[in-house]
């Protein structure tokens, strides 16, 4: 075998020349078969290896796509955070009358590198202006100091009024001005545009068009011009880029504008700090540095995302005026206090933020990506508000958990998703929230248990939608409470018990349901007994009634066969038998119903179908069409109320405990001695 | 578009303004579309266009649903400047967004130079009768200082939702007229309304 394996594995392994070895070397049929079945079981072995690399290579596969969703998730979750650092540091940038004299003092620290740098990018702007010159016709100089191009694009313009098409054009966005060019036709090589209008940005606005696909305009009064782009990612990203602009444009005028104020408060400041330093009893208490810089460095921290450290500075800080109570002169003191309470906010403020649900967030990192926001506002102790928001991040990500369940289908399938779904992101949450996010705090848990049952709440009124339906069965309904039930028991290993908040959801319309299946069947019941001729039930074949004697042997009817009568009837009607197999289908379904909320409507149910058969048993009795049928009359109503009603409350007393059910004594005293009496009567 | 042989409906165009919130997106989508959005998303500028039939006469809206949020007044400008007349809401439950109607007036008759421009005060979150926090005597003397009509809406319930659109394409319809009547007669009657632009300041 060995061997086998080798030389078929070598990499100048040739069939033909294999063959021809084997059968010289080989003596006689027996040697040649038993080589025969070697590369037979050596093929068997390696194809069960093919399949088993097969499905390793598939599992794998399936684990790399998973974590790429994972992955994509964060990843968005990242840009997001990229972008709000980002318009974050614009509004810093913005803000500061200083920047500009920190990037130039950088500048020369760092000497020509940076120079360089900036006379790279300041060169690559000015080629793509010149180059935008050249491929639009008549266009005017576009080289203005800090313009850029920021986008372009083509475009289809629309008449504005009627919508259809009207030409293809070029559009170019720019830091301060929008210009659009018409398409140059029938060029060789790159493509060229002439000139058609420059509009200000400053008198432009941009309106997104809702009801015309992919379209927007621009109000350039009294002009209005209809774009509509070749798709809406295209569409959305010159709305995007515009607003940019906008926006952009806007501060660098306000920051024209603010620089002046900002002087005047400065000096302001400077006036005060002066004032300060004139007080006759200024202490002689020198601060730590780090309390002095304490504020900015706050800012600094808060900016940057290194909440943690924030939080330990925070804390620090608190410390130390604790400490110092004494030592530190009272208005320093109140300064410092105001100061690091603003921070405090500040950084809350930031931090809530972080969990505020909003649409345009991606809920793919989870609870996870909660994680860090809540621990440090527990160090804040802002629990309460870190509560509510964790709470409604969770109501958001089973919201959108229980989207993806698909809602057409089978009645059945889509409960049981929808309750795996919902009772497994739930065991997630509580997992989450009462080890990970909250431990050791009963207020939260408190919470958190009041959010669970209003979630369960409506997770079921969204279940009794689809549940209680007109026509739907008890077994379907049973089925579908059953699974329900499981799944809420996982939760109870958390200590959560969610049954009797969803037996309370359930008791109405299930109720309602219970008591429709009862007038329906006692109206089937009628019907049957209005066409029963009350003659013994001929299955046929043999076969056919040994079937039947089967199934009833295993429903519990040990002596089903003493009603056997030659090769293919039995002495039972029809009727009875499926009497027997609707009633018991319906007490087994009842039977994971009960709960001491239904208790009367299921047994008003049981007692009510039972009566009404018996009570039509009684009626046949009494009818003059059925006198010669007596006796096959009395042997089923004898196996209706001597067997089948004490086999039915056995079942019954088993399951729910009650050893002397009422309904049966009810039964037993109501109809138990007619049959006797009666026949005697007739006979 | 006096090109077009093929008579083309009047186009109205109506611009909604108001605070952040207050339901002017609302009460757009429930007049388009007949339908209730629940969940809020911070317009930016949206425009949308329906065919209605106002009095018997086929005419055509178009609607600008402008950003409640923009911080950026210069922004403003330039969508009321496309304006034929506007929807000025606020919720009734909010009283920052009345207070804040007036800058909305003030800015919108700096901009169009118009005092008579077609304008309805609308007060919009009628059904939440026990969160009210502006007044109908508040509301309705304001709108009577500025001499135009108030309306209260629901654009959850619709109450009145189709009557604010119609009453002020009415009014544009109506401005449209007199317009055409005043050029036809002596040229534009434009120092009427510089002398109501002083009023104002």
């Amino acid at each position: 075998m060995e061997s086998l394996i080798k030389s078929v594995g070598e990499n100048d392994y040739k069939p033909e020349k294999y063959v021809k070895e084997l059968s010289q070397r080989c003596m006689g049929p027996e040697e040649l078969l038993q080589q025969k079945t070697n590369v037979e079981s050596l093929g068997e072995q390696i194809n069960t290896m093919l399949k088993k690399n097969v499905f390793y290579n598939y599992t794998q596969f399936i684990d790399t796509a998973k974590e790429i969703a994972n992955l994509e998730g964060e990843m968005y979750q990242l840009s997001h955070l990229l972008t709000e650092q980002a318009s974050l540091l614009n509004s810093l940038a913005s803000s500061t009358v200083v920047s500009e004299q920190i990037s130039n003092s950088g500048k020369d620290v760092n000497g020509d590198q940076n120079a360089e740098v900036d006379n790279v990018v300041e060169e690559k702007r000015v080629q793509k202006l010149l180059n935008i010159m050249e491929r639009v016709e008549n266009c005017n100089n576009l080289d203005v100091p800090d313009r850029k191009c920021l986008h372009e694009g083509d475009l289809l313009e629309l008449d504005p009024i009627e919508n259809t098409p009207v030409q293809r054009i070029h559009c170019y966005l720019f830091t301060d001005i929008c210009i659009v060019a018409s398409w140059l036709s029938s060029r060789h090589g790159p493509a060229r545009y002439r000139f058609q209008s420059i509009y200000d940005l400053c008198n432009l606005a941009v309106v997104n068009i809702k009801d015309i696909k992919n379209a927007f305009k621009l109000l350039a009064f009294p002009e209005t011009r209809v774009f509509q782009a070749p798709n809406t990612g295209l569409k959305n990203d010159w709305l995007s880029k515009f607003e940019v602009a906008k926006k952009s444009q806007i501060s660098v005028e306000n920051k024209m504008k603010g620089t002046t104020e900002h002087k005047t408060i400065q000096r302001a400041d400077s006036i005060q700090l002066v004032h300060n330093s004139f007080e006759p009893e200024i202490p002689e208490i020198e601060l730590p540095e780090w309390l002095v810089d304490l504020a900015d460095d706050l800012d600094v921290l808060i900016a940057q995302r290194h909440f943690e450290d924030a939080n330990v500075l925070i804390s620090k800080a608190k410390f130390y005026l604790e400490e110092h109570n004494d030592q530190i002169p009272i208005f320093i003191d109140l300064e410092i206090k105001a100061k690091l309470e603003d921070r405090i906010q500040k950084l809350t403020l930031v931090l809530t933020n972080e969990l505020q649900v909003s649409p345009d967030k991606s809920h793919k990192g989870g609870l996870r990506a909660a994680r860090r926001a809540v621990r440090i506002l527990n160090q804040l102790d802002k629990s309460s508000q870190a509560c509510d928001l964790f709470l409604k991040v969770c109501s958001n990500l089973l919201k959108s958990q229980l989207q993806y369940v698909q809602r057409d289908g089978a009645m059945s399938t889509f409960v049981k998703k929808y309750s795996m779904v919902f009772f497994g992101t739930t065991i997630e949450i509580t997992h989450e929230f009462l080890y990970k996010a909250f431990p050791n705090s009963p207020a939260c848990s408190s919470a958190f248990i009041l959010w669970t049952i209003q979630e369960v709440n409506d997770f079921m009124v969204v279940l009794n939608k689809h549940m209680f339906v007109p026509q739907t069965s008890l077994s379907n309904l049973s089925e579908c409470i059953k699974v329900i039930h499981k799944n809420c028991q996982e939760l109870c290993d958390y200590g959560i018990d969610l049954q009797f908040q969803i037996d309370g959801q359930l008791r109405i319309p299930l109720t309602k349901s219970i008591n429709d299946v009862k007038e329906k069947t006692i109206e089937v019941i009628k019907m049957r007994f209005s066409e029963d001729k009350w003659k013994p039930f001929n299955l046929k074949t043999k076969q056919q009634r040994d079937k039947l004697v089967e199934e009833f042997k295993n429903y519990g009817f040990s002596n089903i066969e003493s009603y056997n009568q030659g090769d293919s009837w039995i002495m039972l009607t029809q009727n009875t038998i499926t009497f027997t197999r609707t009633y018991l289908l319906l007490l087994n379904d009842c039977l994971v119903f009960y709960s001491p909320d239904l208790v009367n409507a299921i047994d008003q149910l049981l007692y009510e179908v039972f009566a009404a058969h018996c009570n039509n048993i009684k009626s046949s009795i009494k009818n003059k069409n059925f006198v010669n049928d007596i006796n096959i009359i009395t042997t089923n109503a004898r196996f209706i109320l001597d067997i089948f009603l004490s086999h039915c409350f056995k079942i019954y007393s088993e399951s729910t405990g009650n050893t002397n059910p009422k309904i049966h004594k009810r039964l037993k005293s109501e109809f138990g001695v007619i049959p006797t009496q009666n026949i005697t009567g007739y006979i | 578009m006096k090109k077009n042989n093929v008579q083309q409906p009047a186009l109205h165009k109506v611009i909604m303004v108001g605070s952040g919130g207050v339901g002017k997106s609302a009460l757009t989508l429930q007049f388009m579309y007949d339908e209730f959005v629940e969940d809020y998303e911070p317009t930016k500028a949206d425009s949308y266009r329906k065919k209605v039939v106002l009095d018997g006469e086929e005419v055509q809206i178009d609607i600008l649903d402008t950003a409640g949020q923009e911080d950026y007044a210069a922004i403003r400008d330039n969508y009321f400047r496309s304006g034929e007349g506007f929807l000025c809401v606020f919720s009734i439950t909010e009283d920052d967004s009345f207070q804040a109607t007036m800058e909305f007036r003030e800015q919108i008759l700096r901009v169009k130079n118009d005092d008579n421009i077609p304008f309805l005060l609308v007060g919009n979150k009628g059904d939440l009768t026990d969160k009210r926090k502006v007044s109908l005597n508040e509301a309705q003397s304001r709108a009577q200082e500025w001499g135009v009509p108030y309306v209260e809406t629901s654009a959850k319930t619709r109450d009145n939702v189709d009557k604010v659109f119609f009453d002020l394409m009415r009014e544009i319809r109506a401005r449209k007229k007199e317009d055409v009547k005043g050029a036809n007669g002596r040229g534009k009657e434009k120092g009427r309304r510089k002398k109501l632009k002083c009023n104002l300041l």
